[in-house]
């Protein structure tokens, strides 16, 4: 592990996304960034004398995102900001990268993938361009200090699993249901908001250029038939219901007569 | 004299003795992409001793695979398999690359994407030709809409969604042949200490002949109710549901239905509050009729159900629940 000031303490890194909600403009924590949050404050909880540091990319707007994840524990946050919010995965982990690497993290934390876009790939970008070892997928964690180690569960597919030891510093994505993120403290929510928050922009660190350009949109075809049911409650529930008798699967009440 | 176009190629898996299904899906790809850019396609077969895998595959999809070795202790690791993968692919560099959608290959794409200066599209569900490119369709605009890109390297790395497609075979004519490359021994830091089986026994989701399957949509764990009460309507149902509410622990992880869930194929599928996620239409695609209950008509579930109830469960399920309750009454 690169030394930490304080002997056997750790410098975590979490990487959280600002999703923004289609209908109000609102902006919310990616769902799957919550569990890396939490585990980021959970480490620090448990390794005296560790520090948990956030960061975003991602508009002015978004700053509350990055106050949340305050409240919620980290003692530190960095805002990449960037007006638009279509940037490429590769490009959100270069503005990353290029604002964090002199400070060697021993852990850098972030969700699976993002519920909006469902890249999946910040993570994994985040480990080869910093360097490090990397687990995807990770619903179980266990640091062993004295070993400079962590061994991880991660998820494989049909709820298998995989067993794996990484070394330190080391690059993990979050994968959802490995705890229960905490609600944001209030307090710490009100020092978080009366607190001006590191900026960066990211012009300044530089924006690789693109390598995809969106073409053209359109509507998924359908794989069924799609029979939309109308008219009032009562009268879709009469219809479910011959549907089903015609299709040999009636409904019956329980205890009902065979 | 033109150049021959550069190859297609695919990066299967196999881990413990079985080629990763998902490997198949990113062959079908591969192939479709061939249809609409003429190239040859190679399937590159990473691990510590991937002969066996390799002459399965070979004979499985009739085409050449190319076996890397990874020097190493086995199982080897995604840090090693990047790395010899690598070593082959700079002086091979292919036009498209692609890798399963599986948790081994969403990891490995990225560092090799990174490396080839490549541009990386992950949840591929289409591929198309239009003005001289090929366009790479995934889902946008929370899965209902497909965004069609076009690369800007010339090589592109793509995974495909789960799901989208095939993962069968054809027999072909003749198996494919099989070439090796030997690597040295690359700086290996992940130590796999093994797999763990699923924890959980999907036995009772898979036996039903219905499912009826919840969803955040539920709202509060209290209405889960109202599903119980809906699937009791059917001698062989089963309660299932979204990861979301599994992870909640208001389900079982044993009642998960999905990608990292249980694959099911019930006569009847009832999605009450499921929006339609990739990763869950992934468990729930070979049932039989499926209905889905849902406040918003252009949730991603739509598109895959046979009936259509926009309605919000908590007030539909009572309804219906009266109304067969006064059928049985009626018929007696
Ligand atoms: C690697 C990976 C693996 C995954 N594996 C799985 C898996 O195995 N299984 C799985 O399910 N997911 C899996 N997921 C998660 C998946 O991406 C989705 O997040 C999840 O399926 C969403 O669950 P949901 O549909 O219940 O919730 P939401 O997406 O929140 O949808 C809720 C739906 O309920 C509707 N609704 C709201 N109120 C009502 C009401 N009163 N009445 C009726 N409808 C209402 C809404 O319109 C919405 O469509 C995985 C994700 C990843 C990254």
């Amino acid at each position: 592990m690169t030394p930490s000031p304080e002997a056997m303490s750790l410098r975590i890194l979490v990487c959280v996304k600002p999703v923004q909600d289609s209908a109000s403009g609102h902006w919310r924590m990616n769902h799957y960034d919550g569990f890396a949050v939490e585990e980021a404050v959970r480490i620090r909880e448990h390794v005296p004398g560790s520090r948990a540091e956030a960061v975003m990319v991602g508009p002015e707007a978004a700053a509350g995102v990055l106050r949340r994840a305050l409240g919620m524990g980290v003692d530190d946050a960095l805002h990449i900001r960037e007006p638009g919010s279509t940037l490429e995965p590769f490009q959100i982990a270069s503005l990353i990268a290029a604002a964090v690497r002199t400070r060697n993290h021993d852990l850098v934390l972030a969700g699976v993938v993002s519920e909006d876009a469902a890249h999946g790939q910040l993570g994994a970008l985040m480990a080869e361009m910093l360097d490090r070892p990397c687990a995807t997928a990770v619903v179980r964690l266990v640091l062993e200090m004295r070993l400079s180690r962590v061994t991880v569960d991660r998820e494989l597919e049909g709820g298998a699993r995989e067993r794996l030891e990484l070394p330190l510093p080391a690059v993990l994505t979050i994968q959802s249901g490995i705890n229960s993120p905490r609600y944001p403290a209030l307090s710490r929510l009100l020092q978080a908001n009366r607190r001006a928050l590191p900026t960066v922009e990211a012009l300044v660190l530089g924006i690789p250029p693109s390598r995809v350009a969106l073409v053209k949109r359109c509507t998924p075809p359908g794989t069924r038939h799609g029979l939309v049911l109308e008219g009032r409650t009562e009268d879709k529930a009469r219809e479910l219901h011959a549907i089903l008798r015609r299709k040999g699967l009636p409904p019956r009440p329980a205890g009902g007569r065979p | 004299m033109t150049p021959a176009a550069a190859p297609i190629l695919v990066v299967a898996e196999h881990a413990q003795g079985r080629i990763q299904p998902g490997s198949y899906a990113a062959i079908h790809l591969a192939w479709k992409i061939q249809r609409l850019h003429p190239a040859p396609v190679q399937v590159l077969l990473p691990g510590n001793d991937p002969r066996a895998a390799a002459a399965e595959l070979a004979r499985r999809t009739g085409l050449a695979v190319m076996a890397i070795q990874v020097p190493g202790p086995e199982p080897s690791t995604s840090d090693v398999a990047v790395d010899a993968l690598w070593r082959y692919l700079v002086d091979h560099r292919p036009s498209f690359l692609c890798m399963a959608s599986s948790t081994r290959g969403l990891e490995c794409a990225p560092p090799l994407a990174t490396r080839l200066e490549a541009a990386h599209v992950t949840g591929v569900v289409d591929v198309l030709a239009e003005g001289g490119a090929i366009l790479m369709g995934r889902l946008g605009c929370a899965n209902q809409e497909i965004h069609f890109l076009e690369a800007l390297t010339p090589t592109v790395v793509l995974n495909p969604l789960p799901g989208a497609f095939d993962a069968d075979m054809p027999t072909p004519s003749a198996p494919g042949p099989v070439a090796w490359h030997h690597g040295p021994r690359e700086r290996q830091r992940i130590v796999s200490r093994g797999f763990l089986p699923a924890a959980t026994d999907f036995g009772a989701l898979a036996a039903a002949k219905v499912v009826v399957a919840a969803g955040n949509g539920v709202g509060e764990r209290d209405n889960l109710t109202w599903i119980q009460r809906l699937a009791a309507l059917w001698p062989q149902a089963a309660v299932g549901g979204s990861r979301t509410l599994c992870d909640r622990g208001w389900l079982s992880h044993d009642q998960q239905i999905g990608l990292s869930g249980a694959t099911v194929a019930p006569a009847l599928y009832v999605a009450c509050g499921i929006s339609g996620a990739p990763q869950h239409l992934a468990g729930m695609r070979g049932s039989g009729l499926v209905v889905a209950i849902n406040t918003d008509p252009r949730a991603a579930i739509m598109r895959e159900a046979d009936v259509c109830i926009v309605e919000d469960l908590t007030r539909f399920i009572p309804v219906f629940l009266s109304l067969v309750e006064a059928d049985k009454l009626e018929g007696q």
